[in-house]
């Protein structure tokens, strides 16, 4: 009976303290500022409809390059990892420690401004081509660790049963070990495309052209333009909006996944 | 030779000697490292033989198996699948192995493959068989384990049982020459025992090559044409049933069978 109470008591005290805390804000808080500042409709509407057409579309484009190209080199180098040749592997791990320890922005600047100067390289499409191959490059490393561990993942039977039907090694990978792999990895290579559609903010340090502008340097623009923080606001609204039906899809993905097994 | 199991559209791959033996081990030694577990194995397995392989665990057996299809590299010695050497560095192993059917300890059916598609992946890839051809052979093994109306089923909503049955048809749908089971009841809940001993007893009637790793000695008294008994990676002895099962000559035998009654 005490110990019912006690436990009332700590609930009661969580919220009022949250009610608190509430009450709190919005006395202090200077809601006029916060409303013209981050929530101006004028700067707003003046967004639309390049900050969709444009910009969010840019991003959607870059994203899908860099996740796209970056499944066939990670999936390559998840094969180079797995390999019985020990000189595959060790290139392999030297890639993927290299680009995984680097921050992304270093590896994009690599490719935007380090190897077109150092071998007068001039990048398809310009900054912004030169960005998305950074971003494929990081990508690659990413998607092949999660890729091998997908692989390994899928029980050696599955292999042995493939081989004693006299299937090639590589006839086992692509119709017994890839499709099974490719299940498993699918909600953490959801979530590295989740990451990659943030990290495709990073080419707002270039100096791309203006039809070649992202989210993120788009909001920056007409932020400056405006003097007011809202196109952060609605830069941020769109990132959100693209990626929670992500994370939803993700989510019925792995029920449907618990379902068939 | 299997009665009624010929396909009429393949090129005859069984060999035109006779007399030659199925599978001939010839002084096979296997260490994991620095651990021996076979230390000088010798048996002869005739085409539509039956040889159960019985023995306490650890003594071999498995190993033994799985190195008569290579799924394990032997240390030293032979191994010749119908006189063809498949240890021999050069040997086609994947068309020697199409020729050998398995069934695991684990079933290992494909999971993300229906019943019927796990008996005609290997047949489409290895054999080249045409999907209607393929679906025909798939679907007349599936009759004769008693599956037929479970073709569409996926492998995680059967039974251990049928499982292990959809393994054994799975097997067979590549016209193998013999069959080598790794104790394929082991992993069965007891009542469904029975039905994977009924069918594999059917397939010993139909002259099918068998050579058998297992613990159920009933079914090693009725079923074998010869026992093998292995302990500590050797031979003890092997005999017909009748006589190494019931009148043992060697003390480990017996006490082994002691155990097991």
């Amino acid at each position: 009976m005490r110990r019912r109470q006690r436990q009332r008591l700590v609930r009661g005290l969580l919220y009022a303290s949250f009610l608190a805390a509430v009450a709190v804000l919005v006395l202090i808080g200077d809601w006029e500022t916060v409303a013209s500042e981050f929530f101006d409709l004028d700067t707003a509407r003046g967004m639309f409809p390049e900050v969709v057409t444009l910009a969010a579309r840019n991003t959607v484009i870059y994203t899908a390059l860099a996740f796209a190209f970056g499944l066939m080199f990670g999936l390559l180098l998840a094969l180079m990892k797995l390999s019985p040749i020990a000189p595959y592997r060790w290139l392999a791990t030297i890639y993927i420690e290299t680009f995984r320890g680097l921050p992304a922005l270093l590896t994009i600047m690599l490719f935007a401004f380090g190897i077109p100067i150092a071998f007068q390289w001039q990048p398809p499409f310009g900054f912004a081509g030169a960005g998305v191959i950074g971003l494929i490059v990081v990508a690659a490393a990413y998607i092949a660790e999660t890729l091998r561990a997908g692989i390994e993942a899928v029980p050696k039977g599955q292999v042995e049963a493939a081989r004693s039907l006299g299937m090639s090694p590589a006839w086992a990978m692509v119709s017994v070990v890839l499709p099974q792999a490719v299940r498993i990895v699918i909600p953490p290579l959801t979530n590295e495309l989740v990451l990659l559609i943030k990290d495709t903010s990073l080419l707002a340090l270039l100096a791309v052209t203006a039809t070649t502008r992202e989210l993120t340097n788009f909001a920056r623009v007409e932020l400056f333009d405006a003097a007011n923080a809202t196109p952060l606001v609605i830069a941020g609204a769109l990132y959100v909006a693209i990626t929670i039906p992500l994370t939803q899809l993700v989510a019925v993905l792995e029920r449907r996944n618990a379902r068939s097994r | 030779m299997i009665p009624g199991d010929d396909d009429m559209d393949e090129p005859d791959r069984r060999p035109a000697t006779a007399g030659v033996h199925a599978i001939e081990v010839e002084g096979l030694q296997k260490s994991f490292g620095p651990t021996p577990v076979l230390t000088g194995i010798d048996i002869v397995v005739d085409p539509g033989e039956v040889v159960c392989v019985v023995g306490p665990s650890g003594s071999g057996k498995s190993t033994l198996l799985r190195c008569v299809n290579r799924l394990e590299e032997p240390t030293a010695g032979r191994i010749l699948i119908e006189g063809a050497d498949i240890t021999d560095p050069d040997a086609d192993v994947d068309a020697l192995r199409s020729r050998i059917g398995m069934v695991f300890q684990q079933f290992n059916l494909f999971p993300h493959l229906s019943v019927l598609d796990n008996l005609m992946l290997a047949q489409r890839r290895v054999r080249r068989r045409r999907k209607a051809e393929a679906e025909r052979i798939a679907r007349a093994n599936l009759d004769k384990v008693g599956l037929a109306e479970r073709a569409g089923a996926y492998p995680a909503h059967l039974s251990g049982g049928q499982q292990q049955r959809v393994a054994i048809a799975r097997a067979l749908s590549m016209d193998p020459d013999m069959m080598l089971f790794d104790e394929p009841t082991s992993a069965l809940d007891p009542e469904l025992v029975g039905e994977v001993l009924e069918v594999m007893r059917r397939l010993a009637d139909e002259g099918m090559t068998m050579m058998v790793v297992t613990h159920e000695m009933g079914f090693a008294r009725e079923v074998a044409d010869r026992v093998v008994f292995m302990d500590g990676g050797v031979v003890v002895e092997e005999g017909p049933p009748g006589r190494v099962l019931v009148e043992p000559r060697h003390e480990r035998t017996r006490r082994f069978l002691q155990l097991v009654r």
